[in-house]
């Protein structure tokens, strides 16, 4: 059985939208009050354009370009203050459009043994059907998608992987995605959607709101489940 | 014989098959990202000054699957044209916080030395307690938002360092959030439903 804590973990909220980058910088979430000044001064600041915006501070790491926006936190205690984080961001530039949302939760667990390591990639994909095909079968990545169990539009997809940070360590994520317009058939087209999603930040702040605390249990549930089999 | 797997690398030259690119909100699908054109950038930090951070050779950063063309977000494949900044990997930094107990606290009562809040615990559904806490457990910024009715976050759990060093912390933060009354969120929603159809009648 693998420890229950996890060695390293994250969450992260991504929007998929229409986003201007270079407002996105440390400054601007100090002088909104976002940010508490001091960690604004210290922040890491990789890049700055009109195209990406990416920087870091103790707790946060904020990246945007011009179609997402993702802010993610390694701190379990920081998830909460996140969640606010964007919450505060999309009240003040509510026209911004947004038509997903995911709130994705990753995890890096010990398994404590190459026999528990080895055990849930076969029990999860088994090689018997592989071998004579592959030499040496083994489970790189695997992703198992669910239908949301409430109202919104989405979905709650689960991947499994060797972690590539802890040996014989498992890596799981949790992908808790939300739609809130139709994503166009072909690359170029535009969003499909009868909502003010294309033209505001309301339908995802609602559902940040509303579905967090579901969202979060949920992710810890999955989780749990997953080293349980 | 069983063999151990080493993590997929930026060598990896499979095709993403899943969410495609305009809807996919798994955070590692940032790795997807394009250099931007850097000839035409402004790479500004605080106070001015001028970075960007490459990833240093064996990091793992922070995805756990890169993508096939091996990129990460703003971790350049090729010599950006505008002066580095040495600094530390952007990766995973080991670091965590083990959470012990956690609450939301409702400031009710602010005083020269402490203030009292009501406190209600996050993960749990046991009765709503009073405590008081000392000023000086607050950061400065902090301090700025200390007011009746002020909303704050109390952890209490092992802070474990880079180094492996296990301490125990309790972390008080006042919540940044400006507030939204119900009318204000009608009146958002009101704009946007009118724009969204004026918008869906062209």
């Amino acid at each position: 059985m693998a420890e229950q804590t996890p060695l390293v973990a994250g969450t992260a909220i991504v929007l998929r939208g229409a986003f201007n980058p270079a407002i996105f910088q440390p400054a601007w979430f100090a002088v909104e009050k976002l940010l508490p000044g001091e960690e604004a001064e210290s922040a890491k600041v990789e890049i700055v354009t009109s195209q990406i915006t990416s920087f870091t501070t103790a707790w946060l790491t904020i990246q945007v370009t011009n179609d997402r926006f993702m802010a993610h936190t390694q701190l379990a205690n920081m998830e909460l203050p996140l969640r606010d984080l964007v919450l505060a961001t999309f009240r003040l530039l509510r026209h911004t459009p947004i038509s997903v949302m995911g709130l994705n939760r990753d995890a890096h667990y010990e398994m404590g043994s190459a026999e528990a390591w080895h055990r849930i990639g076969n029990l999860l994909a088994p090689k018997e059907r592989w071998e004579g095909l592959l030499n040496q079968p083994g489970t790189r990545s695997l992703t198992i998608e669910g239908t949301r169990p409430d109202k919104y539009e989405g979905y709650i997809r689960v991947k499994l992987e060797p972690s590539n940070v802890i040996p014989l360590g498992l890596f799981i994520e949790i992908n808790d995605h939300f739609q809130f317009a139709t994503p166009p058939s072909s690359p170029g087209d535009p969003w499909k959607s009868d909502t003010e999603s294309l033209i505001s930040s309301a339908n995802m702040l609602a559902a940040l709101e509303g579905a967090w605390d579901e969202s979060f249990k949920r992710a810890r549930s999955l989780m749990e489940g997953v080293l349980k089999f | 014989m069983r063999i151990q797997r080493t993590p997929a690398r930026t060598s990896d030259t499979q095709q993403q098959n899943l969410a495609s690119p305009v809807e996919a909100t798994s955070w590692r699908e940032f790795a997807e990202f394009r250099q931007p054109d850097l000839a035409h950038s402004l790479v500004i930090g605080p106070k001015g000054s001028q970075a960007l951070i490459e990833r240093h050779q064996g990091s793992v950063g922070r995805q756990q699957s890169p993508a096939e063309n091996g990129t990460e977000t703003v971790e350049f494949q090729e010599k950006p044209s505008l002066p580095a900044t040495p600094g530390p990997p952007v990766e995973y930094t080991r670091a965590r916080f083990l959470v012990l107990g956690s609450w939301e606290g409702v400031v009710l009562e602010v005083t020269n030395e402490t203030f009292i809040a009501r406190l209600t615990d996050i993960h749990s559904g046991r009765p709503d307690e009073i405590a008081e806490f000392h000023k000086s457990d607050l950061s400065g910024s902090d301090l700025e938002l200390l007011e009746p009715e002020a909303i704050f976050y109390w952890f209490v759990g092992y802070n474990d360092n880079r180094s492996g060093q296990r301490a125990r912390s309790s972390i008080l933060r006042f919540r940044r959030l400006p507030a939204w009354t119900p009318e204000e969120d009608e009146q958002a929603r009101a704009w946007a439903h009118e724009a969204a159809q004026i918008l869906w009648r062209k």
